[in-house]
């Protein structure tokens, strides 16, 4: 799922510090289950502008909403009589939500309260890290299942690089210990006696199915509404 | 309740004006000691900010 | 400063049902003096507090929550 993080209470008041009537739009999907931008959320982060800005002299009227889903123009319709009437729209979706908004609502001055981190899970109760990077070539079969290009710092095809110790990635810190990707990777292979897989070279990545290729689409004639 | 308390702290109205007591059923003393308190300690801070 | 002029809170007391809710009731069987500035509301256990019902306290205009459990 994607993971995103509340953009520090400061930032987020300076954004809308010149609006007065301000609509908190939340997202009941990836947001929600990574504790970002659900309806409690909202409800948390409205209150807590509305008396901020109470206490700072300069109220404002801070209502709240939240729909199923930020990303489709479906369940944006849903809001579609209200946003008029604020001339601000504070999104706690993630980057696709805020956009989704600018683009079907084009009169709406639309402002992000989230930092959109990664596309990742929850390891445990509180603590989220990053699996795949949308390359749009996935190789997790050659890898037992562990992504190195979301997961190894240096996206290697033909680990570990030579700053693998101990397990851990040569980036790490005291503070911040990263797994080696390849180590794990390496490791599980081992385990299942497929340690062979890895004496194939794996060739230069084409990158053009990633970002390097430019924004990407995808277009199913088999989904798409016949066009007259 | 560190969270609530620095949540409180940056909306302006401050973490000291919520605290959690413990206390069973038979310490009827002790309730009213938090009441005490409380109340001493928020005659202190003075009136919620919010509701100026 | 005189006791009429001084600064009264609304103080407002999440209580669990079983222990502090108790415990106020027992104060008050008991004739124990308390301050009158508290208004009790009651929770089946304090782990249902949430932080939007003490946020939505703020509020309203209370001046300061206890928590008792
Ligand atoms: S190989 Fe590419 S698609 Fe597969 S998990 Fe890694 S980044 Fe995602
Ligand atoms: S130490 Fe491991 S994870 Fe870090 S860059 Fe090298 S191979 Fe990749």
């Amino acid at each position: 799922m994607i993971v995103a993080e509340q953009k520090p209470f400061e930032e987020i008041k300076a954004k809308i510090a010149k609006a007065n009537k301000v609509l908190v739009v939340g997202c009941g999907t990836c947001v929600t289950v990574c504790f970002a931008g659900g309806e409690k959320e909202v409800g948390i982060l409205a209150s807590s502008l509305r008396m901020a800005t109470k206490i700072d002299g300069n109220p404002k009227q801070i209502d709240e909403v939240t729909v199923q889903r930020q990303c489709e123009w479906e369940y944006l319709d849903t809001i579609k009589d209200r946003i008029g009437e604020y001339d601000l729209v504070l999104s706690l979706g993630c980057g696709i939500g805020v956009q989704a908004i600018a683009e079907h609502f084009p009169e709406a001055r639309v402002v992000p309260g989230l930092n959109t981190s990664f596309l990742g899970l929850p390891v445990e109760q509180g603590v989220w890290e990053e699996r795949c990077a949308a390359c749009g070539n996935c190789i997790l079969d050659l890898t037992g299942g562990i992504c190195p290009i979301a997961r190894c710092s240096k996206s290697l095809l033909n680990g570990p690089c030579g700053g693998s110790h101990d397990g851990k990635c040569e980036i790490s810190t005291p503070d911040r210990v990263v797994e080696c990707a390849w180590d794990l990777i390496v490791k599980k292979l081992m385990a299942r006696g497929e340690l062979d897989k890895l004496l194939e070279i794996q060739p230069a990545k084409n990158w053009q199915t990633s970002r390097d290729g430019g924004p990407r689409r995808i277009a199913r004639e088999d989904l798409m509404l016949a066009k007259e | 309740m560190k969270y609530l308390k620095g949540l409180l702290d940056q909306i302006g109205i401050g973490g000291a004006r919520i605290e959690m007591f413990y206390m069973s059923s038979a310490m009827g003393g002790a309730f009213a000691e938090a009441v005490t308190m409380m109340t001493e300690r928020v005659r202190k801070l003075g009136p919620n900010p919010v509701s100026k | 400063m005189t006791p009429h002029d001084r600064f009264e809170p609304q103080l407002l007391a999440f209580c669990c049902n079983f222990c502090a809710y108790a415990a106020a009731d027992l104060a008050g069987a008991s004739r124990i003096q308390y301050p009158p500035n508290v208004r009790v509301v009651l929770l089946p256990c304090t782990g249902k507090l949430d932080v939007l019902y003490a946020l939505k306290a703020f509020e309203s205009g209370a001046d300061g929550i206890m928590v008792a459990g």
